[in-house]
């Protein structure tokens, strides 16, 4: 993002003060408004995309297709993509997105919501498309996978083809899922999808949500994974090219409760849409 | 803070797709037969569109039947609306007295619409303003630019229109004042002046034919940006008025760029107004014009201009036209809220622009 | 393999309970991204729908790119791994959508007032977000909608449909199920004049068969365009009753 050295200085100065001054005014902890749906696209298991008003999209679908497994797996099998618009595919930031989404949802998500009898299970795939980001799209993709897995809805199987594989040891046929749209469950019945954060340090504060000329005169950020009600993990990420990358611990440990209030209040924020 | 998560109210909310099933919902258009036609009666069948009371079939300019004569012609310099919406395509005119404008093509005596848009009539010029397009820089334009491109004798400046304008390097004022000889060394030292990044404000000075414009910073007035904060609005928001840089209450300066460009400052004197004689200015245009160092700005200041700031953006979030009155208004509007960041959310913007129409009607 | 009688059945109606003349629920909008494009739509044609963004004229991005004497129009289409039944993913330069995104350029370089932007670009990003047939059809409606929500020039709606003949039966606006099943051709017409501007058919069909099919997608053409039409009118009238300059 283009910026003159007196914008840059301006900013800089702005929000590394003691207390920071952003330039739309926000607090630290303050999110801009967004625009969230759920359950838009009925050709997936899960859908949601999310807009913000700097021009920010994603949208997210979420498949489910059974697999074969050895009887013991417990293997979580979950494959994150996405398509950012403009970034080539492979790049680093493609796969920041995607390893971190990934690592984070395989560790939490309990094996045996995916078991559908001792041979099969069901492998969830996360697509995303962003459409556009101005500011670092980390914090959107998670926000809208949230809210697609929040969404997402698993069949049963059959009920008279329940029986028949549960005894079976070498069970033959494929399952057969019951065509009743209404026999699924959702797949967080009990329990929430992880929600990864960005925030952006500029000298010894940090901010969430941070604009896409707030980020240009960052130190740096650092990523958060919420789950549970807690920070499950941590990662310096770089947000500019140019940047120190020098942190104080304690402003590290500032960073970490604040994105923690930040993730709390994302999650209660998404859960009050409506889904399918 | 609670985080503010709307519901999304458009073509994506989940009750947009008609069913899961395979049966898809019935609405007007959907049963209509569309019959088998044989080649010759593949014309358009005239649908009526206009559900409203707006614009009466009198008013229409063309009705779609094949009665190509004259008829047509009587409406057009009669009882026009001139604010009908046209589409591309859609007959405007098959009188030959009307001049062409934008928005129009002709294929022989007639003129068809190119774009979705309003007709407007000036003297004898017929065209079709589009709803909504990038800024169209006019001569005496004051706009504000950034630097995207360094040449040899001219910078190109992105100003949010369709081409990058040009800056010639003959339309800057160089240090040391108007009698100074423009010399090589200042073709290599280009970057000294104004570099990829910066931001200025300057006058359109010309429109080449091909509609980029090409820019001076002649005056003091203009030139690069220092001391504030760059953001931008839809340039159909900002109301054409003689000047486009402001004194606002709170010690900030405002530049309102026609292009829609902005950018808030902590107030500084014009050099005029500073008891220095004309002969005096000329050559006081020192370094100091091209400077990237800011001044102190105290944090009092930078609350306001996050307040201005907020206060633009809300009104054009309602797509509310921006001019002085207004701006001041606003930001009248705004000191009921304590800090300026409450003034992001769509509700508050959607009450500062109301209270903006209220307060500057008539 | 789903049975003939089924995809027609004897009394005329097709698996959506639609006549062979009827197209699809159709629903659109325009200026659907205000901050992200210059002009933008949502297409929705059954189950199928397709997001449109378009950025420009403009600065073109590479120097090489640009044509002295007239706009360059640069396309891209981005399939949803997830827009399927089942989940796929495409490469970038999968080459049916190579094909798609030339086809779309090519269609629309004829119908835009190019010689009015010399040494410009527009870029067109379109985003496949659900298939179920008529997918080169929607790319295009909905192209001609962000162009025309940008304010281009064009000389007139460029409007798409398909037409399939199962044995001797004309069949309008297919889906997924219908389109595997039948030589089906797509044609796009500038406006509701005769003229087309795209036509393309995959499969092998009997010559004589082609005529009808023809005109049947011509027919829908000129529908899609009345229905465009409406949108940007309805919309056209919103905007000038908001605009209080």
């Amino acid at each position: 993002m283009p910026l003159s050295l007196t914008e840059e200085s301006y900013l800089s100065v702005s929000l590394s003060q003691r207390p920071p001054c952003r330039p739309d005014g926000r607090d630290q902890l303050q999110f801009r408004p967004m625009d969230a749906a759920a359950g838009i696209l009925p050709t997936t298991n899960g859908s949601a995309r999310i807009r913000l008003d700097d021009g920010g999209e994603c949208i997210v679908g979420v498949k489910a297709e059974v697999i074969t497994v050895s009887g013991s797996s417990n293997d979580v099998h979950v494959e994150v993509d996405c398509d950012i618009i403009g970034i080539p595919p492979n790049s680093p930031l493609q796969n920041l997105l995607c390893s971190t989404l990934e690592t984070a949802i395989k560790s939490s998500l309990p094996s045996h919501f995916l078991r559908i009898t001792n041979k099969y299970r069901f492998k969830i795939f996360i697509d995303g498309i962003i459409l556009d980001h101005v500011s670092h799209p980390l914090t959107l993709f998670s926000m809208t996978t949230y809210l697609a897995l929040l969404d997402t809805r698993l069949p049963r199987l059959a009920p008279d083809s329940v029986g028949e594989h549960e005894n079976d040891k070498d069970e033959i046929g494929i399952p057969q899922f019951s065509s009743d749209w209404a026999d699924t469950d959702r797949l967080c019945k009990s329990w929430s999808p992880p929600l990864v954060q960005l925030g952006i340090i500029v000298g010894k504060n940090v901010f969430v949500d941070a604009t896409g000329e707030e980020a240009e005169v960052s130190d740096g950020g650092l990523l958060t994974i919420w789950h549970d009600g807690r920070i499950v993990g941590l990662r310096v990420v770089k947000t500019r090219d140019s940047s120190k990358q020098v942190f104080s611990i304690s402003s590290i440990g500032n960073a970490v409760e604040v994105l923690a209030s930040a993730s709390r209040e994302i999650e209660k924020g998404l859960k009050g849409i409506r889904t399918s | 803070m609670p985080i503010t998560v709307n519901a999304s109210n458009d073509l994506f909310s989940s009750t947009s797709f008609s069913s899961r099933a395979s049966r898809p919902a019935k609405d007007e258009f959907d049963g209509e037969d569309v019959a088998m036609s044989d080649a010759e009666s593949a014309e358009a069948e005239a649908i009526d569109v206009d559900e409203d009371d707006d614009d009466d079939d009198d008013e229409r300019l063309f009705s779609l039947d094949h009665n190509e004569n004259g008829d047509g012609d009587a409406r057009v310099t009669g009882v026009v609306k001139s604010r009908h919406i046209v589409t591309p395509g859609e007959l405007v005119t098959a009188d030959s007295m009307w001049m062409r404008g934008h928005g129009t093509y002709s294929v022989g005596t007639k003129s068809y619409s190119s774009v979705a848009g309003t007709i407007t009539r000036v003297n004898k010029l017929l065209s079709v303003a589009p709803l909504r397009g990038r800024y169209d820089p006019k001569i005496g334009d004051h706009v504000v630019g950034r630097i995207i491109d360094v040449g040899t004798r001219s910078w190109h400046v992105d100003i949010g229109a369709k081409q990058a304008a040009v800056l010639m390097l003959g339309s800057v004022n160089l240090p040391g004042g108007v009698q100074r000889r423009k010399s090589e060394s200042d073709e290599l030292q280009m970057r000294a002046f104004l570099k990829e990044g910066d931001l200025l404000n300057a006058e359109v000075q010309a429109v080449f034919t091909d509609g980029a414009a090409s820019l001076h910073t002649r005056s003091l007035n203009y030139g690069k940006l220092r001391n504030g904060y760059f953001f931008t609005i839809p340039s159909s928001l900002v109301v054409r008025s003689k000047y486009h840089t402001f004194e606002l209450p709170g010690g900030v300066d405002l530049v309102l760029g026609v292009n829609g460009y902005l950018w808030l400052r902590k107030h500084t004197q014009p050099l005029a107004e500073q008891g220095v004689s004309i002969t005096r200015i000329a050559e006081e245009a020192g370094w100091e014009i091209y400077s990237d160092e800011n001044e102190y700005i105290s944090v009092n200041l930078r609350d306001t201009i996050a307040r201005y700031a907020n206060a633009i953006k809300a009104l054009a979030y309602c797509e509310v036209g921006v001019n002085e009155a207004r701006i001041l208004a606003a930001y009248e509007a705004s000191k009921e809220y304590k800090s300026p960041g409450e003034m992001i959310e769509n509700n508050v913007k959607k009450r500062i622009a109301k209270y903006v129409l209220l307060s500057t009607k008539g | 393999m789903t049975s003939r009688i089924e995809i027609y059945s004897p009394e005329g109606l097709r698996l959506d309970g639609r006549r062979w003349n009827e197209v699809r629920h159709f629903r659109c909008a325009i200026n659907t991204h205000p901050v992200s494009s210059d002009g933008s739509s949502i297409i929705e044609q059954g189950n199928t729908k397709v997001i449109c963004n378009v950025i420009g004229p403009a600065e073109p991005t590479l120097r090489s790119r640009a044509l002295l004497d007239r706009l360059c129009i640069s396309v891209k289409v981005i399939v949803a791994p997830f827009s399927t039944i089942e989940r796929r993913k495409r490469p970038q330069n999968d080459s049916r959508i190579q094909e798609m995104c030339s086809s779309i350029q090519h269609v629309f370089e004829d119908a835009v007032i190019a010689h009015l932007f010399p040494r410009s670009q527009i870029d067109v990003n379109l985003y496949i977000v659900a298939q179920d047939g008529g997918v080169l059809q929607a790319c295009i409606n909905a192209t001609t909608l962000a162009l025309i929500d940008a304010g281009v020039p064009m000389y007139d709606y460029v409007c798409a449909c398909t037409a399939g003949m199962l044995d001797r039966e004309v069949l309008l606006d297919m889906n997924r199920i219908e389109e595997s099943d039948m030589p089906f051709l797509t044609m796009a017409t500038i406006g509701a004049t005769r003229k087309v501007s795209l036509l393309q058919l995959e499969m092998k069909v009997q010559f004589d068969r082609l005529e009808p099919m023809m005109a049947a997608a011509m027919s829908g053409c000129h529908h899609i365009r009345n229905l465009m039409d409406n949108e940007v009118r309805k919309h056209g009238k919103s905007r000038r009753q908001m605009g209080s300059l």
